[in-house]
C-alpha cells in the first residue's frame, strides 16, 4: 500500500512546544515516525562555557522550565561534589521539601496538558492548574519568582523559609490529597480516557531499560528504578518512602505514576517538615568558585527522569565543558520504537505521556 | 482587476480610519496559541481561572495562524525557528498584531552571545508591545494585553502605521 | 587521569578519598577483570569508576560490561581536550548500583569511533548529538546526521576553536 508522509509542526497544539514529526502513515497506521528537534538549541552548553559558576545557576531554571528546582539541584550537586562540599542538613531538609513540591507542579501540568491531546480540552487542566497555582504561590514566598526561582545555590539555599511557610506546605498537601481523589475520578472513571490510554504504546520492561527511558517513563513500564533511591543524594535515604510503578507499560500506567508519585511526594514532604532540623541554611562559600581541575557527573531524579550534568573544570572560574543529560531527550528518543503501527490519534497520547519538555530536549 | 483592487485599498482606508471598526476590533482580538519557552508556561497561566486573562478581554485561542489576530511570541527565536516563526506570520489575517513576552523575545535575553539565538523577534516581524521579564507574570501580559487593545483603538499599532505611510 | 589537585585539604580526608581496586573489590569483584582490560584507572567514589580504553578496544569493553550487568547507558559525550578529542561513556548497572564512566581518547585529524549502538540502543540520539557539536564520527550507527543544529550549519560549536560571530537575520 502507498504511504503517506505527513508533517506535524513545528508549530502545532499537541506537540507540547516546537517539535516537528515527520509521519509517515499508511492509510491511518504510523508506519515510521522521526521527530526532528532542534527548534529551541540555543547552545546552553557553549554559553555554560563562557559564565562563573554562579551565574549558570539561574540559566538552569530555563532547562525545564517547568521543574526549575530539579534542574537547579542537579547543577549545584554536580558542583559541590567537584567543590567537596556539603551543605548543613536544614539546607537539605529545604532541598527535599522543595524538590518534592515541585515534582508535583510539574506532574499536575503533564496531567493537565495530557488531557488536552486526548480530546478533554481545558477540562482538566482547569482543575490540576488551581493545584499548581497554590505550589507556585509558596515557591513566590519562598524565592520571589513564579518560574525561575534560583533558590537552591551552591552551599545551601538562598533564603531561609518564611514564617508560617510549613503550616501553609501542610495545608495546602492535606487539600492536594483530596484533590488527587477528584483527579482520579475524573480519568479512571472516564470510559474516554480509559479508551484512549489502554493498551496503547506498550513499552516493553527490557526495552524500556535498553532504550535509555527514565523516570515515570521507565517505571510506567514496571521497572523498579528511581535515582533517589538507588544512587541517594540529599538526604533521601532518610525518609520513609517506596518507588511507585506502573504495570503494563501503556500510556495508562505512565499517567498513573504520575498520580501515585503525587502521592508519594506529598508523604516525603510531611516526613521532611516533621523532621525539619533547626541551624544554618548555606555553608560559607566565597565570592568567585574556583573548582579544583578535575571532572564529576552527578545525576538526580528530576520530575523527567534522571538529570545529570557533567562538569570538567580546569581550575578558572568557569567551567571546561558542562553536559547535561537531559531526560526528556533520552524518553523522546523512545518514540519511534513504541510509535510504530499505532494509530495517528493514539501517537499524540503516547507523546503527551513521555512529556517532553523541549527547553531540556534542545538545551 | 488594478482597478478593483485600487477600489478594495480605498475601502480599507476608509475602513481602518473609522473609529468604530478599530473600536469593534479592539473588543476581540483573537490570540494565536504558539508556545516556545517558559513563558508559553505563564501564557498557559494566564488563560487559567486564577487570572482569565485570556477571554475575559475578548480574545479566543486559535490554534491556527489564519483566524487569529494577535501573535504572542512567548521564548527565545533560534536561527532554525526563525523561518518558521515569519511564515506564520505571513500566514496571519491582516490587520494582525505581534506581543513580544519575555526578555528572550525582546532581546535575545540570557542568551545574547549563543550562536543560534536570534536576539529579538523584532529582527523578523514587527513588534508593537514588548512585555518584559523573565518570565513576565500574568499580570504584566495582562498590563501588556490591555495596552495593545488601546493600541488598537486609537489606531497606533505597527499595522496603522504601513497603513499610512501607503 | 587526572589528580585531586586541592590545597586546603586536611590529611584525614585525603586520606579517605584515595580508594584502591582492593577497596571495593569484596563488593566488586568484577573490578579485577576490569583492570586487566582498560589503560588506566580512577576511583572517584565506590561506585563511581572512571576507566580508559583505546578506540579499538571499546567495542569488546562494552559488550564485556553489557554481559555483566551494566544495562544503562545513561550519557555519551564529546570533550574538547585542545590536543586531542575524547568521549565520555557514562554506563549504570542496575544491579550492582555503579556507574564506569569510560573514556576513549581520539586524534583531533581522525575524530572516529566506533558505534555503541549494537550494544545500548541509547546511544543513538546521544552519538548523534556528539557528531553535531563535536564532528565525532561514529562508525556503523545507523542514522549519523545532524540533531539540534540544521544540516546547512558550518562548523561543530562545542569545539573549543568554534568562534561564535553574528550571523545573518531574516
Amino acid at each position: 500500500m502507498e504511504t503517506v508522509l505527513l508533517n506535524l509542526g513545528p508549530q502545532h497544539p499537541s506537540t507540547h512546544g516546537v517539535l516537528r514529526l515527520v509521519v509517515e502513515l499508511e492509510g491511518e497506521r504510523v508506519v515510521n515516525v522521526e521527530p526532528v528537534i532542534g527548534y529551541l538549541h540555543r547552545g546552553f552548553e557553549k554559553i555554560c562555557e563562557n559564565r562563573r559558576y554562579i551565574q549558570i545557576t539561574p540559566l538552569t531554571d530555563k532547562l525545564d522550565y517547568v521543574a526549575s528546582m530539579s534542574n537547579n539541584m542537579a547543577y549545584v550537586k554536580a558542583v559541590e561534589e567537584l567543590l567537596d562540599l556539603h551543605p548543613p542538613q536544614r539546607a537539605e531538609f529545604i532541598r527535599v521539601i522543595v524538590l518534592e513540591l515541585q515534582r508535583i507542579a510539574s506532574h499536575l501540568l503533564a496531567l493537565g496538558s495530557i488531557g488536552n491531546d486526548l480530546g478533554m480540552p481545558f477540562t482538566l487542566m482547569m482543575y490540576t492548574f488551581r493545584e499548581r497555582e497554590k505550589i507556585l504561590d509558596l515557591f513566590e514566598s519562598l524565592s520571589g519568582a513564579r518560574l525561575g526561582y534560583n533558590y537552591i545555590t551552591i552551599g545551601g539555599v538562598m533564603h531561609d523559609l518564611p514564617f508560617g511557610f510549613p503550616d501553609h506546605v501542610l495545608a495546602f498537601l492535606k487539600e492536594l490529597d483530596e484533590k488527587i481523589e477528584e483527579y482520579e475520578d475524573l480519568i479512571y472513571e472516564n470510559e474516554i480516557f480509559i479508551r484512549r490510554t489502554e493498551g496503547v504504546g506498550v513499552l516493553k520492561p527490557n526495552d524500556a531499560i535498553n532504550l535509555g527511558a527514565t523516570g515515570p517513563v521507565l517505571r510506567g513500564s514496571g521497572v523498579k528504578r528511581d535515582v533517589r533511591k538507588e544512587d541517594p543524594y540529599s538526604v533521601y535515604h532518610m525518609f520513609d518512602w517506596k518507588v511507585v510503578t506502573g504495570d503494563k507499560g501503556d500510556c495508562l500506567s505512565r499517567i498513573s505514576v504520575w498520580i501515585k508519585e503525587m502521592k508519594m511526594s506529598s508523604e516525603i514532604v510531611k516526613q521532611a517538615i516533621a523532621n525539619l532540623p533547626a541551624g544554618n541554611i548555606r555553608e560559607k562559600v566565597s565570592r568567585v568558585i574556583r573548582p579544583p581541575e578535575g571532572e564529576t557527573y552527578s545525576r538526580i531524579e528530576s520530575p523527567r527522569g534522571e538529570l545529570g550534568f557533567h562538569i570538567v573544570g580546569d581550575g578558572s572560574t568557569n567551567p571546561y565543558r558542562l553536559k547535561i543529560r537531559s531526560p526528556a531527550f533520552c524518553n523522546l528518543s523512545v518514540l519511534p520504537h513504541i510509535a510504530k503501527g499505532v494509530l495517528i490519534a493514539d501517537l499524540i497520547a503516547i507523546l503527551g505521556t513521555l512529556d517532553p519538555v523541549f527547553g531540556e530536549v534542545d538545551r | 482587476m488594478a482597478v478593483a483592487l485600487l477600489k478594495l485599498d480605498a475601502i480599507r482606508d476608509i475602513v481602518d480610519k473609522n473609529y468604530l471598526v478599530r473600536w469593534m476590533r479592539s473588543k476581540s482580538p483573537w490570540v494565536f496559541t504558539f508556545g516556545l519557552a517558559c513563558c508559553a508556561i505563564e501564557f498557559m497561566a494566564t488563560g487559567t481561572p486564577r487570572f482569565d486573562g485570556v477571554e475575559r478581554f475578548g480574545m479566543l485561542a486559535r490554534a491556527t495562524p489564519r483566524q487569529a489576530d494577535v501573535m504572542i511570541v512567548s521564548g527565545w527565536v533560534t536561527n532554525r525557528m526563525a523561518p518558521v516563526i515569519k511564515r506564520l506570520y505571513e500566514q496571519m489575517p491582516e490587520p494582525k498584531y505581534v506581543i513580544a513576552m519575555g526578555e528572550c523575545a525582546i532581546s535575545g535575553g540570557p542568551w545574547y552571545d549563543s550562536y543560534n539565538v536570534v536576539g529579538g523577534v523584532d529582527k523578523i516581524i514587527p513588534v508593537d508591545v514588548y512585555v518584559p521579564g523573565c518570565p513576565p507574570r500574568p499580570e504584566a501580559l495582562l498590563y501588556g494585553i490591555v495596552k495593545l487593545r488601546r493600541m488598537i483603538r486609537e489606531g497606533k499599532t505597527r499595522y496603522d502605521e504601513e497603513r499610512r505611510k501607503k | 587521569m587526572r589528580k585531586e589537585g586541592r590545597n586546603d585539604d586536611n590529611e584525614a580526608e585525603a586520606g579517605e578519598r584515595k580508594l584502591t581496586v582492593d577497596d571495593i573489590s569484596p563488593a566488586f569483584p568484577l573490578i579485577y577483570e576490569i583492570v586487566k582490560k582498560v589503560d588506566g584507572m580512577h576511583i572517584q567514589t565506590c561506585n563511581k569508576i572512571w576507566v580508559e580504553v583505546k578506540r579499538e578496544n571499546l567495542l569488546d569493553f562494552c559488550k564485556f560490561l553489557k554481559e555483566h550487568g551494566f544495562d544503562h547507558l545513561s550519557c555519551v559525550l564529546g570533550v574538547d581536550m585542545k590536543e586531542y578529542l575524547e568521549v565520555v561513556y557514562h554506563v549504570w548497572s542496575y544491579i550492582d548500583r555503579r556507574m564506569i564512566s569510560i573514556k576513549v581518547k581520539l586524534p583531533y585529524d581522525d575524530p572516529v569511533v566506533d558505534s555503541v549502538t549494537s550494544i545500548w540502543k541509547s546511544a543513538d540520539w546521544h552519538e548523534r548529538e556528539t557528531y553535531d557539536m563535536f564532528g565525532i564520527v561514529f562508525r556503523n550507527h545507523p542514522n549519523l546526521k545532524r540533531i539540534l543544529l540544521p544540516d546547512d550549519f558550518e562548523g561543530h560549536p562545542l569545539r573549543k576553536d568554534f568562534k561564535v560571530e553574528e550571523r545573518g537575520w531574516y
